[in-house]
């Protein structure tokens, strides 16, 4: 299993095609605060440096505002943040991932991109309940495959269930 | 829907048959009108115009649809009833029998449509049809050279003061066959407010007033003289009486010798002697901003060569324009530091030259892409008039619709958005405005109740007046049924002007019926219509007079795409505020804040305006441990009757901004109506200035700190 | 807008300004008083700006006092008119304080 290390959107994009032509299911990996998810690739449009984010007052705090891209607004949404988990200081290696969610885009922010895996079904296992429950309802399985002579787990995440949240709910009186 | 290709699929099939069937059923009972009238002598133009319009409709719909029999048919059809409308052609019985021959046509070729069939014979029947109407429309009266101003006879003086929209509202004036009057009247200085109030009160019943021409020669320092210019239905008589004891003088314009009764059109043409020019001239209604030339050329085409385009794709190609102004700015950057290098004169020239005219092209292209989304809200007027029919026939009450500026243009997204809370109000109208039959013969009203649905625009906006002759609000219970749901203390209540009483209809929960009925339920709030319209960025006023009717009028933005904003800096961040809603800005220092009762206010012009101060409204901290600065800005802004001042650190003047939606998860941010971006470079928050008052209004006003 | 422009007057200032809140308020405030500069929108309801134009120039307190009209962008006729009626400058919406004050500054020398 090759990784993938990713220095420009442009040759990511190109990758991208290729592999999306030769792979059933390829998942993208990532770090977020110290674990290592995953995303279906399909899902992903592109992967951006960081950049200034317009701040959306009254928000929930793990939404950090939108972003243009390429004439498009979108939110930035920070992954761990939403996930609950811990938040490293941003840095070279922090992403935005630009993923379709029901017809619009999103951004997500994560600390690092890893890259495009390739699982087969019987590598995908449901996720175990003795997982910090506060993560769960955003799991979609857990994705264990070998690298070398280690194994290497990827959590697989429901974007529906990341992405699925309506501001004004949260920012109502 | 996708831009048309190889043949209307089956669903549009339908959509075209059931649309169309409906107008033809418009147009018949249009012409048994007519045909009733005839028998007394008179044709009412309100019919004839009618029937012009689902003519029209009919020949833009199945155009549309690439029925060409039948847009062949409506083309020729519109042109004879707009002849017949105008007056240039008389109605004769054996013409009203050629119109009733066209519907018998039109049915038939519906008919065949459906079954899928050509009708090769049809084409025939279709062909002979459309010549005979064509020598009944070519039979015009022999009239001369018809002036330019339809016989009315305005001097230079008067013309060349007139705005653009002015002269427009005129010619509309005169094209309807109105009267021009001349009312001349004298204010004394000191009360000239109250004068000019009741001068216009007088005058708003009896017709339109197109301009007020202030007179220098005759002003003392203590009185202004004023020439009041009106369009009115009215005859001589009524306007006079109208305006009886306020001293004003009415007389009719002059008009030319001869010209009686002949309405000719505005430039370029006069008497149409071909198809073509008659095509071209009846194009020159409601002139937007095309060159004449491209007029004919338009209007040949007109009829087999409208697309019908997905709305995401104007968004898509607006996107694209402006990155390309974007660049543009790059380009100019570039071109400033070559000037910097004086060795370079000449490149800096040329580059310049050349910027210049991109820059033009580029303005023509936001341009035209902006015109292509406006749509003519005769689209929704035509949806309303058929549920109108059905909710007066349901609710077994007689109505008659009128509607006027149906060529009134908005973006099309704004036209089918208001689709739904115009039909609501239709549904508010004809259930609580409009009396029973017996009522009202009873109150000495016509049996059948009038609503009048008026559009026109009004420089960046569509102003669109819902009126009807019915109960009016009853304010009492307004009140009472605000109370009693807790919006309004008892004690404010008393309190209140007629017109807060009247706006009260808009809180939520009291437009509503006391009990459902079996077909409508408790009918749909009008607080939902307000909201509706205040996410088109419009505002919708109301007013009443107990037994005589009320009047809704709604006023939107042209267009959502490009909008004028003022950009502001409030606790660090860049917001930008669209310009409509912005009355006024002024200096403040926080010596002019003051507090009342635990909210922030300050004097304006002897009156007391509330103040919001965005920071806290955003609950947005500051970064510097300064706070917040001595002098600051206050935008004022309304809605309605309501204003409040915002307050914020800086403005950065205005620009025009493309308004980019934050996504379906962001929509309902309260206060923010979509994102911008600035320069090129900058993403900015758009704020949504209804809900912001709203808010405001509602929570008290900022807490004082 | 005339909050805008007052503002822009104010900050490019020493000017006192005065407003008037429609063509009718100005009509009564203006023989009164003398200006240095007057400007006026185009587009406004019952006196439009070309009104008061022609009103201005016939008038003898202000014949000859520095007029500006602000015109709507599209709108060029309407600016034609006005400049034909004697005002001596245009600006065209949108613009910005500097060209307003440059205007303005220009006028007064």
């Amino acid at each position: 299993m090759k990784d993938i290390s990713f220095t420009t959107e442009e040759t990511y994009l190109r990758r991208h095609d290729e592999r999306r032509t030769r792979e059933r299911r390829g998942i993208l990996s990532f770090a977020a605060g110290n674990e290592v998810y995953g995303i279906e690739i399909l899902s992903i449009r592109e992967i951006i440096k960081l950049r200034e984010i317009t701040e959306v007052p009254r928000a929930p705090r793990f939404l950090l505002g939108v972003v243009t891209v390429r004439g498009l607004v979108m939110p930035v949404v920070d992954l761990r943040i939403r996930l609950r988990l811990d938040s490293p200081p941003l840095g070279r290696n922090s992403r935005i991932l630009v993923v379709m969610h029901k017809g619009e885009r999103f951004g997500l922010l994560v600390d690092d991109v890893r890259g495009v895996v390739r699982f087969a079904d019987n590598q995908i296992e449901p996720p175990p309940p003795s997982l910090a429950p506060s993560e769960a309802p955003f799991l979609a399985g857990i994705g264990r495959h070998p690298d070398g002579d280690k194994e290497r787990m990827v959590i697989l995440l429901s974007l529906d269930a990341v992405l699925d949240f309506a501001v004004a709910a949260a920012v109502r009186r | 829907m996708s831009i048309g290709g190889d043949g209307p699929s089956e669903k549009a099939l339908q959509e075209f048959l059931s649309e169309a069937q409906e107008i033809v059923e418009q147009f018949n009972r249009d012409l048994l009108q007519l045909d009733e009238q005839r028998a007394a002598g008179s044709f009412d133009p309100e019919v004839i115009n009618d029937a012009f319009r689902a003519v029209h409709s009919l020949k833009g719909l199945s155009g549309l649809f690439g029925v060409t029999r039948m847009s062949n048919l409506s083309h020729n059809l519109e042109n004879l009833l707009d002849s017949l409308r105008l007056g240039r052609v008389e109605l004769q019985p054996a013409t009203l029998d050629l119109l009733f021959e066209a519907v018998a046509l039109f049915n038939r070729i519906v008919a065949e449509t459906a079954a899928g069939q050509s009708g090769d014979d049809g084409a025939n029947l279709v062909e002979d049809l459309i010549a005979r109407l064509d020598r009944v429309a070519l039979r015009k009266e022999a009239s001369p050279e018809a002036s330019p101003w339809g016989g009315w006879e305005l001097d230079a003086s008067l013309l060349s003061v007139l705005t653009e929209y002015e002269e427009h509202r005129l010619r509309e004036n005169i094209k309807n066959g109105r009267s021009l009057y001349r009312i001349h009247a004298a204010f004394d200085l000191m009360t000239i407010d109250k004068g000019l109030d009741e001068l216009k009160g007088r005058l708003k019943p009896v017709g339109e007033v197109i301009t007020y021409l202030p007179s220098a020669e005759a002003a003392s320092d203590q009185q202004i003289e004023l020439d009041v210019i009106l369009g009115a239905q009215a005859e001589l008589r009524a306007v006079q009486e109208a305006v009886v004891g306020t001293g004003a003088v009415v007389a009719l314009l002059p008009r030319d010798k001869g010209a009686a009764g002949a309405v000719a059109r505005p430039a370029p043409t006069v008497v149409p002697e071909s198809k073509s020019e008659a095509q071209a001239a009846k194009k020159a209604e409601a002139p937007r901003r095309k060159s004449d030339g491209d007029d004919e050329e338009l209007t040949l085409k007109s009829v087999a060569q409208t697309v019908r385009v997905d709305i995401r794709k104007l968004d898509n190609l607006m996107n694209i324009v402006g990155e390309l102004g974007i660049a543009r700015a790059g380009l100019i950057q570039i071109l400033d530091r070559i000037k910097a290098d004086r060795t370079q004169a000449k490149l800096a020239r040329e580059l310049h030259h050349e910027l210049r005219s991109l820059s033009r092209r580029l303005d023509e292209l936001q341009a035209g892409i902006l015109e292509v989304r406006m749509v003519p809200l005769g689209q929704v007027f035509d949806k309303l008039s058929r549920v109108v029919r059905k909710i007066s026939r349901d609710a077994g009450k007689e109505i008659r619709l009128s509607i006027a500026g149906a060529d009134t243009e908005l973006d099309k997204l704004i036209v089918e958005e208001l689709s739904d809370p115009l039909m609501h109000v239709m549904r508010n109208c004809i259930d609580h405005g409009i009396e029973g039959p017996e009522v009202r013969r009873a109150a000495g009203k016509p049996e059948a109740g009038t609503i009048s649905i008026r559009a026109e625009q009004r420089g960046n906006h569509v102003v669109i007046e819902i009126e009807d002759d019915g109960q009016g609000l009853d304010e009492q219970k307004l009140v009472r049924k605000a109370v009693e749901r807790g919006l309004v203390g008892a004690h404010e209540a008393r309190e209140m002007s007629r017109r807060d009483v009247q706006n009260l209809m808009f809180l939520p929960g009291v437009s509503t019926k006391d009990v459902a009925d079996h077909m409508s339920g408790r009918g749909v709030g009008m607080d939902v219509v307000k909201t509706n319209i205040a996410r088109l960025s419009g505002i919708i006023d109301v007013e009443s007079e107990a037994g005589q009717g009320t009047r809704l009028t709604l006023t939107l933005p042209i267009t959502l795409a490009i909008i004028q904003a003022l950009i502001i800096r409030a606790a660090g961040r860049t917001f930008a505020v669209p310009l409509n809603s912005v009355l006024e800005s002024l200096r403040v220092t926080q010596n002019d804040v003051r507090t009342i009762e635990r909210r922030e206010v300050m004097s304006l012009r002897g009156q007391t305006l509330p103040l919001a101060r965005l920071e806290k409204l955003f609950r947005l901290e500051r970064a510097d441990l300064e706070g917040v600065p001595h002098k600051q800005f206050v935008v004022v802004v309304g809605l309605a009757q309501h204003r409040i001042g915002l307050l914020v650190d800086e403005l950065h003047g205005q620009e025009d901004i493309v308004i980019k939606s934050l996504g379906r998860a962001l929509s309902d941010v309260p206060g923010i109506a979509g994102a911008t971006e600035l320069g090129g470079k900058k993403t900015v928050l758009v704020l949504d200035v209804a809900q912001i008052v709203e808010e405001a209004v509602s929570s008290g006003g900022a807490e004082a700190a | 807008m005339r909050g805008f422009v007052t503002a822009a007057l104010e900050s490019g200032g020493p000017f006192a300004v005065t407003q008037a809140e429609s063509g009718f308020h100005a009509l009564k405030i203006l023989p009164r008083n003398r200006y240095d500069l007057i400007i006026t929108d185009i587009n406004m309801p019952d006196i439009n700006g070309l009104e008061l134009v022609r009103f201005i120039r016939d008038s003898e307190t202000h014949k000859k006092t520095a007029l500006v009209i602000i015109s709507t962008d599209g709108r060029e006729a309407d600016r034609d008119r006005g400049m034909k009626l004697g005002a001596d400058a245009y600006l065209t919406k949108p613009f910005a304080p500097e060209q307003l004050l440059e205007v303005v500054r220009s006028l007064l020398k």
